[in-house]
């Protein structure tokens, strides 16, 4: 694949790679200083949101060849119904022709035992969305 | 994919949420920053376009449970098509790209054009990173295998449509991944229908418009409409991969779920109508009907489609013309009422939401033609 493959930045020693996020920086959700509760853990509360955090790699290729974006877990943590997860640090910016691959940390929020089924059974609801139409576009532009 | 892809509109709902008024989130004020770091220094005051697509999570063992065995002959040749990729040196700008007056561009058909791109872009890049995210979570081979090369061809087409967008002045800012991101559960089977529909009818929009304006290309207006022959044909296979999947296993395609079937394809046609209506000055300019347009699609996706579901829609109902009307006339209550706000603008948009749910349910019940499904799926892209 062309396009420079960047080295990782440090993201509290680069001062250059935070200047090179958009001015968005308002409504950027920055929760990198969040208390992390106890990590790795296996047992899924009922009525508790469980965090952990998991280091992860993510590549970004803004490229004319491919234009795809992707968070993949190093240490096999895996995505649940409901569950959430944030990648920390400054946005990442991935000039064009270029492809941006980076060591993150990125914490995931378990969805609580009753919200994982409340997912698993609302989530096909979902597809209600589907019939939406323009009630979330503009109908007219 | 395509550009009015069920999975889009679900991001264009979030986005709504959050305040947002389209698919995308776009700030004007924002400076491309990215592209002032790279050589294209001139780029600076590019529009920033944030893409958001929505997260996926299905059961990923269901998925790892499929056996292509019955359909393996059909299978591997499909597979093998799509590694040879003949498409590969299709997606690049050569001769026969020519510039495009941006800045003479009557100032709606612009702001339509732009919107076109940039939807098919998010729905591009949407079923890249559905397909990408079951190609990484399954085990098994035959899955993950075809899940990457689809992921392939949607960053491709993309990557394509991103340049295209980068012409007209609009930057993508992919800095959604350091935003927080729920995953929302889909059930394969799900994934299967909505998939299988969004590929096929992406195939038959693309290769309509591509046959209109071979005849007519006065009204081209777009150079990228050049390209979308053979990009159809990417639509089509992965159509062909999604029924091939659905073959594997009876049941998805009888009993209770062809009510699930007629749902989709309700929804699926029910939305682009409403959608394209949304784009008037662009359809003028590219001389399309959006009611002629929208006949030829569901006609050609409906005739496809008999290679795996068992019923297709009466699109020749006195009622089906007229609901999808009345579900447009909806749609605009709605959108005016929310612009409006206030209690005035509440009660407009919800008597607006009641008319559309009353609309879809006068299309969704109009009984469905019955027919045969054959032994073997595959077909070949023909119009
Ligand atoms: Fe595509
Ligand atoms: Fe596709």
């Amino acid at each position: 694949m062309p396009g420079a493959l960047r080295p990782t930045p440090d993201p509290d020693a680069s001062g250059l790679f935070s200047s090179t996020e958009p001015l968005r920086m308002s409504t950027r959700l920055d929760t990198s200083s969040a208390i992390c509760l106890p990590a790795g853990g296996n047992t899924m509360g009922i009525f508790t949101r469980e965090r952990e955090t998991a280091p992860c790699t993510v590549e970004v290729s803004h490229c004319f060849e491919s234009l795809h974006a992707h968070v993949k877990f190093d240490n096999g943590a895996v995505v649940h119904p409901g569950d959430e997860v944030l990648v920390h640090g400054t946005e990442i910016m991935a000039p064009y022709g270029e492809v941006v691959i980076e060591s993150r940390t990125a914490t995931i929020t378990r969805a609580t035992a009753l919200q994982r089924a409340w997912t698993r059974l609302t989530g096909d609801l979902e597809f209600m969305e589907l019939c939406e139409f323009s009630f979330s576009e503009e109908a007219t532009l | 994919m395509i550009e009015f892809d069920p999975r889009n509109l679900a991001d264009g709902k979030r986005a709504a949420a959050e305040g947002a008024t389209a698919v995308l989130d776009r700030d004007p004020a924002a400076e491309d920053l990215g592209a002032a770091n790279s050589d294209q220094a001139t780029e600076v005051a590019m529009q920033d376009t944030l893409l958001t697509p929505r997260f996926y999570t299905t059961d990923f063992d269901e998925l790892d449970r499929v056996d292509v065995s019955s359909v393996r002959a059909d299978w591997d040749e499909l597979i093998g098509r799509m590694k040879a990729d003949p498409n590969k040196k299709h997606f690049r700008k050569g001769e026969g790209w020519e510039a495009v007056d941006w800045d003479g561009m009557e100032p709606q058909l612009k702001k339509e054009l732009i919107d076109f791109l940039i939807s098919s872009c998010t729905a591009e890049f949407s079923g890249c990173v559905l397909y990408k995210e079951m190609k990484r979570r399954g085990s098994n081979a035959d899955i993950t295998e075809l899940f990457g090369l689809m992921a392939r061809d949607e960053a491709r087409h993309a990557g394509f449509i991103n340049d295209a967008l980068r012409e007209a002045g609009i930057a993508v800012n992919l800095g959604f991944l350091t935003q927080a991101k729920k995953y929302t559960y889909f059930r394969p089977k799900f994934i299967y229908y909505a998939t299988y529909l969004s590929e096929k009818i992406g195939y038959a929009r693309y290769i309509t418009i591509y046959r209109h304006l071979q005849q007519h290309p006065e009204y081209r207006i777009h150079p990228i409409f050049k390209w979308f022959e053979q990009w159809c044909n990417d639509e089509f296979g992965h159509g062909e991969a999604f029924a091939l999947l659905m073959k594997t296993d009876p049941k998805l395609t009888s009993g209770h779920n062809v009510l699930w079937i007629k749902f989709f394809l309700t929804a699926v046609y029910s939305t682009m109508y409403v959608r394209d209506h949304q784009r008037p000055a662009f359809h003028k300019a590219l001389g399309i009907d959006p009611d002629w347009y929208a006949k030829e699609v569901f006609e050609k996706t409906s005739a496809i489609s008999t290679q795996i579901f068992p019923i297709t829609l009466d699109l020749e109902h006195p009622r089906w013309q007229k609901g999808l009307e009345r579900l447009q006339r909806a749609s605009l209550n709605v959108s005016d009422g929310k612009k409006r706000g206030g209690v005035g603008g509440t009660f407009t948009r919800v008597v607006g939401m009641a008319k559309a749910a009353a609309a879809f349910v006068s299309i969704y019940t109009i009984p469905a033609i019955r027919h045969d499904v054959p032994a073997s799926t595959r077909m070949e892209p023909s119009y």
